[in-house]
């Protein structure tokens, strides 16, 4: 694909609602690659919470009116969200099986779903962005982040290396390395209300090996599992901070 | 069942299982992925493994068929049994109408979901399992809880005093030690049984042979010793032929426990033939549907493909957690949050389905490929047409339906929840929910929401002057 | 209707698979030193023999002064038979108790597969099931004809016979893993295995 010259964002209800910082750190990243972003009005939710929970007339609805609402756009769709993504690109079709109408739109939608960062590498062919973060003082060495694959972009979508590749480049920046880091942090939307006591213990996992990583911060492309994350860390009082991939790259971009 | 909550709160208080399932379902793992990778062409074995299972399922009542007319031909008596009972039954008697007395079991999760053992029992017969996990299950009362490693919720501590309270040794903690003393033991009993009962782990159906694999050795001594010996087996569990047969075994062992083979794979093939010295001398095998048929013609059909391998466990976040015996029947972990609601009924089991963070990590191991995550969706919607829900999640997510399908009332729902976290937040986070919520912030706190949301950031956005050559930007 | 309705919920396989796998030739050479370094990797006992004598002279030193466990003498490859002379031998028709009392298990085998250091054992008339499963230790002679490359060659050569013999592939020790992931040999089967590959 050539280069667009314009994309629509779909910002996700999280990132709307609770983290609107990364919304505008993934329309900075783009606009400084010359890519102008749209917010189509009156998006909602992608429906994966009555999905999840297996309300699909209710998760119909939702999905009707993002089909509609995104359908009515052109070029590629950006969602800075794993889940999401997953449920835009492989999902629908299941609510939609028996609404032709809505079946084909879906399919066409999903073939202009791009999670940011997949966007960036497969489509946009980028590796390295530029971004250098300053250290906080002189001689002072990079401080490390961990990264942490959220289970629907790295099993659903398959992005096994997209977010880690451009990671890779941004200078001023460690990696740690984290035990069991593929394993899930225990979210899973819904599960994590209704199963809060497994919920619970996968989160204690993930948190002991991300604190034992060394990290400062914690990287993902998902803000449900950083909205997790963050929860379980402020409750414990850790100063593990938590971070989306178009933070740290915006960040790093903007030369701060 | 209704207890799951309650069986997982018992399973993650209890530090023993933790520390036994940790270590087990780490080095199983672990191992396991070097073995998979190490297959050649692994990608095209998995592929055609997973058509052959798939191929064969399509027409199972025709494959059925003719697997029965080939074990006949190699003298094997054929008894279709629709359910647990009806299977229990007919190897009652075949026991009773044999004289026999002493039966000897090798490791089969079919005849645990029947209840065998309770009714050979109830029908005066011996039975002792002679897999040695198993085996110490039996002794200790309890039920496996893992498809393939039936004790890997047992230290080998709490496994000597079983062995030190029931069949009076000395206690010892040594593994190797307790082996040989169950060697010993079993060695007598398979000596002087006149009836030997096995599962099967395929059925070939051009050849009419049910195949057996083990590590020790037993289902060989069950299959050669005892005068009779009956198995029970799954219609789900035939492939097309001996060639479909050696890409599972490719596969099954890799991906159960890390060899390339189990140490012993059986292709039993009827009763002893002229001039053999052993072997048995009659043979049976009891097809068992228990619900089966019922999920071939459902959207959890592909389950039947499975092939109790046991990876989907080893790999899931909450089976490690919580162990096998929370999931309330005989099959435990993703795979048994399948199987359980399938074969009995999504009514009584709603909860299992939901004991899934639907992270696909079962999806990625599992050799066959089965879209694990998408049954349980599928099972999470039957719950919700047929199973009693709680009124106040049934009407909370129909408010979201609702809602987030009309942007102004999803603006002002936000808006209400915004405010409503203020009261509730201090600095920002929330640590405490009511109602159904109050999950969340049993283990976490919650971020509130933004002063603004992002679209009201994005409407205050300054224009920014169109990158050159460029159409204006942003469009509202 | 109904298989219809089977079908809509089993879906087809993506096209471009082969239809069976594939079993390339391997030059004896090459499966003998894959089958070696299996063996070695399962813990089991391997000596090379380069003529009929040698496999004799190795089984009789192994054997002697222990109670055997034998196929019959004409069963065995390489008139290993001989070696038993003067050993305390049983065969699979005497009892059965006096059978488990062996020490050693000597049998010839149908096949060796090179990929996963396996025995193809066929049973049949003389070759009793109980001398590669009863005693402590196995020993089993193996001409270097029969050594193929895997279980899927070895099932080519049953693919049009009309009935099935009972077949076991064993490979290794009998082992377990059932306490603690500890591994233990020997828990119902052999816990030592020792093959002679011979000429």
């Amino acid at each position: 694909m050539p280069k667009p010259s314009k994309v629509q964002l779909f910002h996700t209800c999280i990132i709307n609602e609770v983290y609107p910082e990364v919304g505008l750190a993934v329309v900075n990243v783009l606009e400084r690659l010359d890519i102008a972003v749209e917010v189509p009005l009156n998006q909602t939710c992608c429906g994966q919470p009555a999905f999840n929970g297996g309300f699909h007339a209710d998760a119909r609805k939702v999905a009707r009116l993002t089909v509609d609402i995104l359908s009515a756009t052109k070029g590629p769709i950006i969602i800075p969200s794993g889940s999401c993504g997953d449920m835009l690109t492989h999902q629908y079709h299941m609510l939609f099986a028996d609404e032709p109408a809505y079946l084909e739109k879906s399919h066409a939608l999903s073939e202009r779903c791009h999670e940011f960062s997949m966007f960036l590498v497969d489509v946009l062919g980028i590796r390295d962005l530029g971004a250098h973060l300053r250290a906080s003082g002189p001689g002072v060495a990079a401080p490390k982040s961990a990264y942490h694959p959220s289970c629907h972009l790295l099993r659903g979508l398959g992005a096994k290396s997209q977010p880690q590749t451009l990671l890779a480049q941004v200078k001023g920046l460690a990696c740690a390395e984290v035990k069991d880091q593929e394993e899930c942090c225990g979210f899973g939307g819904m599960f994590s209300v209704k199963n809060s006591a497994i919920s619970g213990a996968m989160l204690e996992n993930k948190m002991r090996n991300l604190e034992a990583s060394g990290a400062e911060t914690v990287i993902s492309c998902d803000m449900g599992c950083l909205l997790h994350l963050a929860g379980g860390l402020h409750r414990k009082g850790s100063t593990l901070k938590v971070k989306h991939l178009a933070q740290v790259l915006d960040e790093g971009m903007s030369g701060r | 069942m209704s207890h799951f909550l309650d069986r997982v709160e018992t399973a993650l208080r209890d530090p023993d299982l933790k520390t036994a399932l940790g270590r087990a379902t780490e080095r199983l793992g672990s191992r396991r992925s070097v073995s998979l990778d190490s297959l050649p062409d692994s990608d095209a074995v998995r592929d055609m493994a997973r058509r052959a299972k798939l191929g064969l399922l399509r027409d199972l009542a025709g494959n059925l068929e003719t697997f029965e007319k080939n074990l006949i031909k190699n003298g094997v008596q054929v008894h279709w049994a629709e359910d647990g009972a009806a299977a229990n039954r007919i190897m009652v008697d075949i026991a009773k109408s044999r004289g026999c007395k002493r039966a000897v079991k090798s490791k089969s999760m079919a005849t645990e979901e029947t209840h065998l053992n309770h009714d050979l029992l109830e029908a005066g017969l011996e039975v002792l399992e002679t897999d040695l996990g198993e085996y110490i299950v039996q002794l200790a009362e309890t039920t496996p809880s893992h498809i393939i490693l039936p004790i890997i919720h047992m230290t080998k501590e709490s496994i000597g005093k079983v062995m030190h309270e029931k069949i009076k040794v000395p206690y010892t903690s040594d593994p190797e030690k307790l082996a040989k003393i169950a060697r010993a033991k079993l060695r007598e009993a398979f000596l002087s049984a006149d009836l030997g009962i096995t599962g099967a782990n395929f059925g070939v159906v051009d050849s009419g042979a049910l195949v057996l694999v083990s590590n020790e050795g037993n289902a060989r001594l069950v299959t050669t010793l005892p005068r009779v010996h009956v198995a029970v087996m799954g219609i789900e569990k035939l492939v097309p032929s001996l060639s479909d047969l050696d890409l599972m075994i490719k596969i099954l062992a890799r991906s159960a426990t890390g060899q390339k083979i189990t140490t012993y794979t059986s292709l039993v093939t009827g009763p002893r033939r002229e001039g053999e010295a052993d072997g048995c001398q009659e043979m049976h095998v009891i097809l068992l549907d228990n619900g089966r048929s019922r999920i071939l013609g459902g959207p959890l059909a592909e389950i039947l493909g499975c092939i109790r391998c046991g990876a989907c466990l080893n790999a899931c976040p909450v089976y490690k957690n919580v162990g096998g015996h929370a999931y309330g029947d005989t099959y435990p972990g993703p795979i048994g949050s399948i199987v359980t609601p399938g074969l009995r009924g999504i009514k009584a089991w709603k909860e299992l389905p939901d004991a899934s963070s639907l992270c696909g990590a079962c999806r990625d191991v599992c050799p066959v490929r089965l879209d694990i995550p998408r049954m349980l969706l599928e099972l999470r919607k039957q719950a919700v047409d047929e199973a009693s829900i709680p009124w106040a999640l049934r009407i909370g997510l129909w408010g979201f339906g609702v809602a987030a399908s009309r942007p102004w009332l999803y603006r002002a729902g936000a808006g209400l929840f915004r405010w409503a976290s203020g009261l509730m937040a201090k600095s920002g986070w929330i640590r405490k929910l009511p109602g159904l919520a109050a999950g969340w912030t049993r283990s976490r706190d919650l971020k509130a929401p933004a002063p603004k949301s992002f679209q009201e950031l994005w409407r205050q956005r300054p224009v920014r002057p169109a990158p050159a050559g460029k159409e204006a930007a942003p469009v509202r | 209707m109904r298989q219809a309705q089977i079908r809509a919920y089993l879906p087809e396989s993506p096209h471009g698979l082969p239809a069976r796998l594939a079993y390339p030739a391997t030059v004896p050479a090459a499966r003998r030193a894959r089958f070696l370094e299996e063996l070695k990797l399962l813990g089991v006992e391997a000596f090379v023999e380069e003529d009929d004598a040698g496999v004799r002279d190795r089984v009789k030193n192994l054997i002697a002064g222990k109670a055997i466990l034998s196929w019959d003498p004409d069963q065995l490859p390489y008139g290993a038979g001989e070696a038993l002379q003067g050993e305390a031998v049983s065969f699979g028709r005497d009892p059965r108790e006096q059978q488990a009392q062996a020490d050693i298990g000597l049998t010839g085998c149908e096949a060796a597969l090179a990929e996963t250091g396996s025995l193809a054992m066929v049973s049949g008339p003389g070759r009793p099931r109980t001398a590669s499963l009863l005693p402590l230790t196995h020993i089993a002679l193996i001409r270097q004809a029969d050594l193929m490359q895997g279980m899927g060659e070895f099932f080519e050569r049953y693919r049009q016979s009309a009935v099935l013999p009972y077949l076991v592939f064993i490979t290794g020790p009998s082992r377990t893993a059932d306490i603690e992931l500890s591994l233990t040999l020997g828990v119902h089967g052999p816990g030592k295995l020792i093959l002679i590959l011979g000429p």
